[in-house]
């Protein structure tokens, strides 16, 4: 896969945020409870790690990187 | 090569002229957005709780009425003249209809404004639906009439036009612009019938002291007659554009022109007869009426998930006609970097959300888990907010130009105003449907009671902080649009000429449409029909229970010193 | 009109999931037993309202007289308060509610639940509720009715049985 250019990273992160957030609902949801405090200080780490990583990941060329298998 | 500004210098004044006014009013109305925004959730109040009420009536109708109209208007002069390749019949008759819109807008818009002045004794703090008996003053409902009647001679114009094209080209399809223009005219014409009923007949009169007395319940009827179909009036030159210049920016061809006006026939046919879908939880309308509204809501749900498929297949066509390989690898192939491109896919991924939040609410007996709260601001924000505002602001990165001969100042920063809108609005949105979910209800000062709301997990005090902060981010993509429009529109950096831009024709023309499709007084029949079915047995009832003009004897002037008194008895 | 496969394939699910959503709907109505407001409440005039015959005891919570409901609660609605501004039933209770509004258009939400109606004034909104659990139920205005809309509520405290008292939560008289 294609590292996503910086219009899709902004893209992935606007769906991101919210969903970060959500997802402490659905853990309550199954009986997880997380304090505020210690969980956004934690996915906001995360989601720096994330996208960190996926800045340092190379621009692949025509046939850089592991190869997409569903390439036609 | 000549822009459309050259080739049709009068009709492109007409436009700009529009545009202008779709501006200011969304300048307006925009502004009052942060306000709102920051007060209801408790982090700024610098003003009275009352005056949010003001505010709230000035951000409804200058962003819902008229930013919206006076686009579709400017961006409907344009198609047909450009579609059909010709002039339109008369200069004069185009700026009478623009200016009777300026001029019923201004009245409605100082009777709105003038409820920020304590020392004039007028104002109109009744809402963007401004149900009776709410009362404004009588310049309120006087400048909304005139003002839909400007909208009403601009369908006349298109009209006029297409009739002498079509006897200078017997026999050929009406090019699809034109087609879309006038399946959304007369559609327009059929839904306002009710609200002009309502304000001409009942509220203007009931507001000069005429008469007595109206009945709420028939005049919020007449409203959403109206007011379900004015938001595909809001939509359709969304869809013009998702059809016709999304496809084209992502290098590719619409997929398929007789589909496109099988789309807008549907809604022509379908938009009306649901109005009664707003009106769920109302006494004094039976369930099977409101059955009935469901599953005709329902059923317009067809046109929408036909174009989601026609849109993606048209822009996967583009992308791989732009080196685009891989079942989802195309995505990477397209223009991102375009802001008309990225603005137009963001909305209208956006309104796939906002479709699937529509869907609750048309849901009858799940509306009442949502109704009047502030899950549905979240899903209209996503809706006219969304996928309607930001394709305006993104198209006009596409328009401006071929209006004015120069390009927009900047791409950079045309790109970042659409992708700041879609962040915060995700963020704001997302926390007002939630939000509403707790029964946290709209339209409403500073929504905090003596009893504590509940919401699933995390606290309604995170929620309004998204609020805010989604509200906050809004703005500043709102002042990077104007910051970008005024300096293109006014020429202040030194930018390139224009060039001109052809719209690619259809993978599937117009000429594989079936031809009865033309024949539009058979589907403005079946229309008239079909509302006729759904709304005269209920608006019968509602007129037999209580009366042409209700039996109430009471008027509430939506005037400061009521609020004053009421502050008054209440303190 | 050629129409490719996978675009009738999709009309084709487009139609199943209209089909499907009108389905879950008409399963909460028939079902589920979830019923719609309607005009059962009638008409009533807002000048005249305590002459109406369902006001004819004024405005409280009062005994049913039948086995539809054990309870009924006469309200009214007037900028900026719900008239009586509280409301205290026992728990598994089955309340019928019957409010209109006195001047505007307002909406009476209990918050968390789906009680949820538009009061307007000229129609007398009915609707029946059942409260299987114990505590206190915020009651807001949904629909702007004046300055002070925002200031309008009211509750629901839905009590153990064995807290509940007729005498003290049962009244008669007026407004």
């Amino acid at each position: 896969m294609k590292r996503p250019g910086p219009v899709g990273l902004v893209i992935l992160l606007a769906f991101a945020v919210p969903a970060v957030i959500e997802f402490r609902t659905v853990l309550s949801m199954v009986g997880i409870d997380v304090p505020a405090r210690i969980y956004f200080p934690a996915a906001a780490l995360v989601v720096a790690l994330v996208v960190g990583g996926v800045l340092l990941w190379p621009e692949a060329g025509p046939e850089g990187g592991e190869g997409n298998p569903s390439r036609r | 090569m000549a822009v459309f500004a050259d080739r049709y210098p009068e009709e492109a004044r007409v436009v700009r002229l529009a545009l202008a006014s779709a501006f200011l009013a969304l300048f307006l109305g925009g502004l009052m957005g942060p306000i709102q925004a920051l007060h209801r959730t408790g982090y700024v109040q610098f003003l009275d709780d009352s005056t949010y009420y003001t505010v709230l009536t000035l951000h409804g109708v200058a962003l819902a009425l008229l930013f919206t109209i006076f686009f579709l208007v400017g961006f409907f002069h344009w198609a047909v003249t450009d579609s059909l390749d010709r002039n339109a019949e008369s200069t004069r008759f185009s700026l009478l209809w623009y200016g009777m819109m300026v001029l019923g807008a201004a009245m409605s818009a100082v009777t709105i404004l003038a409820g920020f002045v304590g020392q004039v004794d007028m104002s109109a703090d009744v809402l963007f639906t401004f149900y009776a008996p709410l009362q404004a003053h009588p310049l309120f409902y006087a400048g909304l009439a005139v003002f839909l009647i400007g909208t009403w001679l601009a369908g006349v114009d298109w009209f006029r036009s297409w009739y002498h094209w079509k006897q200078a080209h017997p026999g050929e399809r009406t090019p699809l612009r034109t087609f879309m223009v006038l399946t959304t005219m007369l559609m327009w014409y059929l839904a306002t019938a009710g609200v002009a009923i309502a304000v001409v007949f009942f509220l203007l009169p009931w507001s000069l002291g005429l008469i007595g007395s109206v009945n709420p319940l028939l005049t919020r009827t007449l409203f959403w007659f109206f007011g379900h179909p004015v938001v595909y009036f809001w939509l359709m030159p969304v869809y013009m554009l998702w059809y016709v210049i999304l496809p084209k920016l992502a290098g590719g061809r619409l997929f398929s022109d007789p589909l496109a006006r099988i789309v807008f026939v549907l809604f022509l046919v379908l938009s009306v007869p649901t109005g009664i879908h707003h009106q769920y939880l109302d006494p004094g309308i039976a369930e099977g009426f409101k059955f009935l509204a469901m599953t005709n809501t329902m059923f317009l749900l067809l046109p929408s998930l036909l174009t989601a498929f026609t849109v993606v297949a048209s822009i996967e066509h583009g992308a791989r006609q732009r080196g685009g390989e891989g079942y989802l690898g195309w995505l990477g192939a397209l223009p991102w970097r375009n802001p008309t491109f990225t603005g137009l896919a963001l909305a209208g991924l956006m309104f796939a959300a906002a479709g699937f939040s529509g869907m609750v609410n048309a849901a009858m007996n799940l509306n009442y888990v949502v109704h009047n709260t502030l899950w549905v601001v979240g899903h209209f924000h996503l809706t006219v907010g969304t996928a309607v505002a930001l394709s305006f602001m993104a198209a006009t990165y596409w328009f401006l130009p071929l209006l004015t001969g120069r390009e927009i100042f900047s791409e950079r920063m045309g790109l970042a105003q659409v992708l700041l809108w879609f962040v915060g609005m995700v963020m704001m949105s997302n926390a007002m449907h939630r939000a509403g979910m707790a029964g946290v209800p709209r339209r409403t000062a500073d929504p905090t009671y003596d009893i504590a709301f509940e919401s699933g997990m995390g606290t309604i005090s995170e929620l309004r902080l998204q609020i805010a902060l989604g509200g906050v981010i809004l703005t500043l993509s709102l002042a990077l649009f104007f910051a970008n429009l005024l300096i293109s529109w006014f020429d202040v950096g030194e930018t390139r000429a224009a060039t001109g831009e052809t719209l690619p024709p259809a993978l599937s023309g117009p000429e594989h449409a079936p031809a009865v499709l033309e024949n539009l007084r058979l589907w403005t029949a079946i229309a008239i029909v079909l509302v006729l079915l759904t709304y005269v047995l209920p608006l019968a009832a509602i007129v037999d229970g209580s009366g042409l003009l209700g039996n109430i004897d009471r008027a509430v002037p939506m005037l400061l010193d009521l609020g004053r008194i009421a502050l008054e008895v209440v303190a | 009109m050629e129409i490719h496969r996978y675009e009738r394939l999709w009309f084709a699910a487009a139609l199943v999931l209209i089909v499907a959503f009108i389905a879950t709907v008409v399963y909460g109505a028939v079902g589920a037993g979830v019923e719609m407001i309607d005009d059962d409440g009638g008409t009533i005039d807002p000048d005249n309202w305590q002459d109406h015959e369902v006001y004819d005891e004024g405005i409280g919570v009062f005994a049913a007289n039948d086995s539809d409901a054990d309870y009924e609660v006469k309200m009214v609605a007037q900028h900026p308060a719900f008239s009586p501004g509280t409301v205290t039933v026992p728990e598994n209770s089955t309340v019928r509610f019957y409010i209109t509004s006195l001047d505007v258009i307002h909406g009476y939400d209990v918050a968390g639940t789906n009680i949820n109606s538009m009061i307007i004034p000229g129609q007398i909104s009915e609707f029946t509720a059942e409260f299987d659990e114990t505590g206190e139920y915020l009651v807001v205005c949904n629909e702007y009715c004046g300055p002070n809309h925002h200031n309008m509520e009211g509750s629901i405290q839905v009590v153990p049985e064995s807290e509940w008292n007729p005498d003290d939560a049962l009244v008669g008289g007026d407004a």
